[in-house]
């Protein structure tokens, strides 16, 4: 079901698109930003899409509170911004939502459950140091991150397409790649090697279209 | 190492982090893994594969994880708190601008250098993670024919779990949760 800004009244003309978290009092929305994505943090596997998916259902079906294309401007500003897909998410929403005090609450929700819960397990796991040792559970973390290996591969066979697509992309991600592996230079550095070629190669080739 | 250059050492990552969870495993790796440095890529490698299994994002797991073995709950609290406070400042600032300046020419550059970098960090992200299970030990960039040895060699059981994950993941829909459970139960067997 796609919602634009307007939808149509009984009588055919066009109503503007009423956000239902309009009717909230403003804690009422800091506290439902935060429970929903504590509960998306915790519980969505699968990664940054997922979750992104999951909170498109939540907030844009469930509960109206944002139309789709207001959603893919949000997943545009997160694809933006550096960090965690998740976290991302929950301020752009959080933000548009109930400025700073949503943006904060989304961040919070989003952050809590994970730094329990992996907390808690990092101090199980100190624990348990002799029980790593032994050759299964060695055997085991290989297999884990076998799987892991196998999980990274399928994205970027996935992402190629979309990310490489000229002599430029190629050169930009072999030099990141290689320049961190076999050169070990600072990835600070290599990013912003490649963000300033970006900026000139754009700057370039829009002064060409213009003629100047 | 001190919890003021934790915070900051994970704020770094939280500029950085481009495309993902995974992108934030070679920037840690840079600055923690290694000789003279907080972790060895046996801890790391453990590290990650039980961020992975834990829910929640990757990202914060690991963020988590590696501040808990440098500070406890604090340093566990400050690495995570480090690396979102830049998303805090910056998803805002890209909600006020971004309207005005999305097609600009510094944000269409700076998004055209971007992609493909971090592009290629998440293909050296996938080889640190061959490095750790594939592979017996790094790959040794610098001498060709130790090079080749390490890639002709590697761990049978190990690239088995890899090869048929990464065939399961592109031709069918099982979910990585599976995956890992087998994973942990052959390696178990296969993997010492």
């Amino acid at each position: 079901m796609t919602m634009s800004k307007e939808i149509q009244s009984s009588s055919g003309t066009p109503v503007p698109f009423q956000p239902e978290y309009l009717a909230l009092p403003s804690w009422r929305r800091d506290a439902v930003l935060c429970w929903q994505f504590a509960k998306i943090s915790a519980l969505v596997l699968g990664g940054g899409y997922a979750i992104m998916a999951a909170a498109q259902e939540e907030f844009s079906r469930k509960r109206r509170w944002i139309t789709d294309d207001e959603f893919l401007e949000l997943v545009a500003i997160t694809q933006t911004v550096p960090g965690i897909l998740a976290v991302n998410f929950a301020v752009a929403i959080g933000w548009k939502v109930n400025r700073w005090r949503g943006a904060v609450a989304g961040l919070l929700g989003a952050v809590f459950p994970p730094l329990i819960i992996m907390t808690i397990v990092a101090m199980i796991m100190t624990q348990m140091r002799r029980w790593m040792e032994l050759p299964a559970v060695q055997g085991a973390f290989r297999g884990l991150i076998a799987v892991v290996t196998a999980m990274v591969a399928a994205a970027v066979i996935k992402l190629r397409a979309k990310t490489v697509r000229c002599w430029f992309d190629l050169i930009v991600a072999l030099g990141c790649c290689f320049g961190l592996l076999a050169f070990k230079y600072n990835p600070a550095l290599l990013i912003l090697g490649a963000v300033l070629l970006g900026m000139a190669r754009n700057r370039l080739s829009a002064r060409r279209r213009s003629g100047s | 190492m001190s919890l003021t250059a934790l915070y900051l050492s994970f704020f770094k990552f939280g500029l950085l982090c481009f495309g993902g969870g995974y992108m934030l495993i070679p920037l840690l790796a840079a600055d923690f893994v290694g000789p003279g440095k907080p972790l060895t890529p046996e801890i790391f490698a453990k590290l990650v594969s039980i961020a992975q299994v834990t829910p929640g994002p990757i990202g914060i797991n690991t963020a988590t994880y590696v501040g808990f073995t440098q500070g406890g709950l604090l340093g566990a609290t400050l690495a995570t708190f480090g690396m979102v406070t830049p998303t805090l400042l910056l998803v805002i600032l890209a909600s006020l601008l971004l309207r005005k300046y999305a097609e600009s020419w510094p944000v269409q550059g700076f998004l055209a250098g971007m992609r493909p970098a971090s592009f290629g960090m998440m293909v050296a992200a996938g080889v640190i993670f061959a490095e750790l299970s594939v592979f017996r030990n790094e790959l040794p960039w610098a001498e060709p024919l130790a090079l080749l040895r390490t890639v002709c060699t590697p761990h049978p059981a190990a690239l088995a779990i890899a090869a048929v994950s990464l065939w399961l993941l592109i031709k069918t829909r099982i979910s990585f949760i599976w995956m890992l459970a087998g994973a942990a139960v052959v390696g178990a067997f296969l993997c010492r």
